[in-house]
């Protein structure tokens, strides 16, 4: 089915702080710019896909966002794989749209931890709450400190992915934060649980985001303008504890590429750029590796060589990524792809034919993987 | 009598100063933390058992954050994994890391500290320093 699933639209609201507004308020501003975007009727919609907030879980969110936006969807609800969700309902809204369960399928996230509850992220973990193990971080640093003991250049390569991603962030009149990073500013930025720093650490965020997923031919019918192709996708889950893991290191992001390079008939050096889910610096290192973009040293030596910066070999997260433009949970991530296949990023890769966007959840307990066209 | 859970019979344990794990009467797996199921093959053929209380270091980390309202006045502290000699994996904090070195791989040793209201469960860097091969 490579290539029959495209995206026809793409919509957002601001990133950052957004006070004073419902997650149902903001995924219905970013699914009027996406159906807006895609030049086609609300009419027209028969599934609705929604990742369920992380500042307040609540049971039936889905069918609570499509009685609010009027919509009695043939397919949809919540998908629950924490940020990977979202490049899995597009990869679930093209399997259902080819065995004629819908025909255009909206995908949508919206969350508000920055003005609302992070409990999510800042929550003590089990047993071992009384140890003092709480946060999202402190379980990534278990992974950072892992990392660092088997690969002396981590810190070069975390560091070079930061500068990136926020050098794209400055660029982009709609990121959260447009201050750039340096060599020494990094250096000097505080530790949160060590060896994370500040900077190594993704924005905490409000905001939302929604794509149009259809067939090629209802595309076509439809008149809409600028369809990009699905042309891959596949998932990979960890799923245990990130303490429990044999090898803190690795995950199963390797078989969600393998699976989406495989039914895209593509490999990793035929991407043109990267949106790798930043939620922390060493997860883009892991995930690069994992993806077959080369070795922990050859990574390193590329991005030494400005190799993830506009003009390298393999552009990373062109509009700031969640380091960056929000730290939203990854769908913003697929809006940037999007935008590279149509040339319309803020900043453009030259003649960019073909990227890659990685999105995952949890301590990376799960992952997603979505190749894209023209 | 109360049916204590596996989660409760653990931390029973622990408050008697013993640190047990389970495992499977089926296929032979240890695991932490405690489980109805064995997560290998799924058996509920389950046996408690004493670790011995050594271990090796896996990771650690150093909050500078208290994400925790009660450990805030507390920074930096650590948190650390710990894999025990016979297989199965914890959570816990080392008493002293000593400056600027690298822990993973070093051997370490239970003790118990009282704190938090309830006897916790802590290691010690072993005197012997030797890094031991399955970690390497």
């Amino acid at each position: 089915m490579a290539g029959t699933a495209v995206i026809a639209g793409i919509g957002q609201t601001a990133f950052g702080r957004v006070p004073d507004r419902t997650t149902i308020s903001m995924n219905i501003e970013a699914c009027r710019k996406a159906v807006s975007d895609a030049g086609i009727d609300k009419d027209a919609v028969d599934a609705l896909l929604v990742k369920v907030p992380t500042s307040r879980v609540e049971m039936m969110y889905g069918q609570t966002l499509a009685e609010a936006m009027g919509l009695e969807p043939r397919f949809g609800g919540v998908f629950d794989q924490g940020g990977a969700s979202n490049i899995s309902m597009i990869g679930i809204a093209a399997m259902a749209i080819e065995a004629g369960q819908c025909d255009v399928a909206l995908v949508c996230l919206a969350d508000n931890p920055k003005t609302g509850s992070r409990q999510a992220y800042e929550k003590p973990w089990g047993e071992a709450a009384d140890l003092g193990w709480s946060s999202v971080a402190a379980g990534y640093a278990m992974i950072a400190q892992r990392y660092r003991h088997e690969f002396a250049q981590a810190e070069d390569l975390w560091r070079e992915i930061a500068i990136a991603c926020r050098a794209h962030g400055a660029a982009n009149p709609h990121a959260q934060l447009r201050k750039p990073l340096d060599a020494d500013a990094y250096g000097a930025s505080p530790w949160v649980v060590e060896p994370l720093r500040r900077d190594d650490c993704c924005l905490i965020s409000d905001g939302a985001a929604a794509v149009v997923v259809m067939s090629e031919t209802r595309a076509r019918e439809l008149g809409v303008t600028a369809p990009v192709p699905v042309l891959g996708f596949g998932q990979g889950n960890s799923s245990s504890d990130v303490i429990l893991r044999p090898d803190l290191t690795q995950t199963r992001a390797d078989v969600s590429a393998q699976t989406a390079f495989k039914m895209a008939g593509l490999s990793p050096r035929d991407m043109d750029c990267a949106q790798i889910y930043d939620c922390f610096s060493v997860t883009v290192a892991m995930t690069l590796e994992s993806y077959g973009f080369g070795s922990r040293a050859a990574l390193v030596e590329m991005a030494g060589a400005g190799g993830f910066r506009l003009g390298g070999a393999l552009p990373l997260n062109t509009a700031g990524g969640l380091l960056s433009e929000t730290g939203m949970p990854g769908l913003q991530l697929v809006l940037e792809g999007v935008r590279q296949m149509r040339g319309t990023s803020t900043s453009q890769v030259r003649d960019a034919k073909k990227c890659v966007v990685s999105n995952q959840g949890g301590i990376m307990h799960t992952h997603s993987t979505l190749i894209l066209g023209q | 009598m109360t049916v204590l859970s596996p989660a409760e019979e653990y931390r029973a344990a622990l408050d008697t100063h013993r640190l047990t794990f389970q495992r499977c009467g089926a296929c032979g797996h240890a695991w932490l933390p405690a489980r109805s199921e064995c997560p290998a093959c799924w058996s509920d053929d389950l046996t408690r058992e004493d670790a011995s209380g050594g271990g090796t270091v896996v990771s650690w980390v150093v909050f500078h954050v208290a994400f925790d309202e009660r450990y805030k006045g507390r920074t930096p502290y650590n948190v650390a994994l710990i894999d025990l000699d016979e297989g199965p994996r914890l959570v816990t904090n080392i008493i002293e890391i000593p400056a600027e070195e690298d822990i993973i791989g070093r051997r370490v040793t239970l003790c118990f500290q009282e704190d938090m209201g309830r006897e916790l469960l802590r290691f010690q860097l072993a005197e012997d320093a030797t890094t031991s091969q399955q970690t390497d």
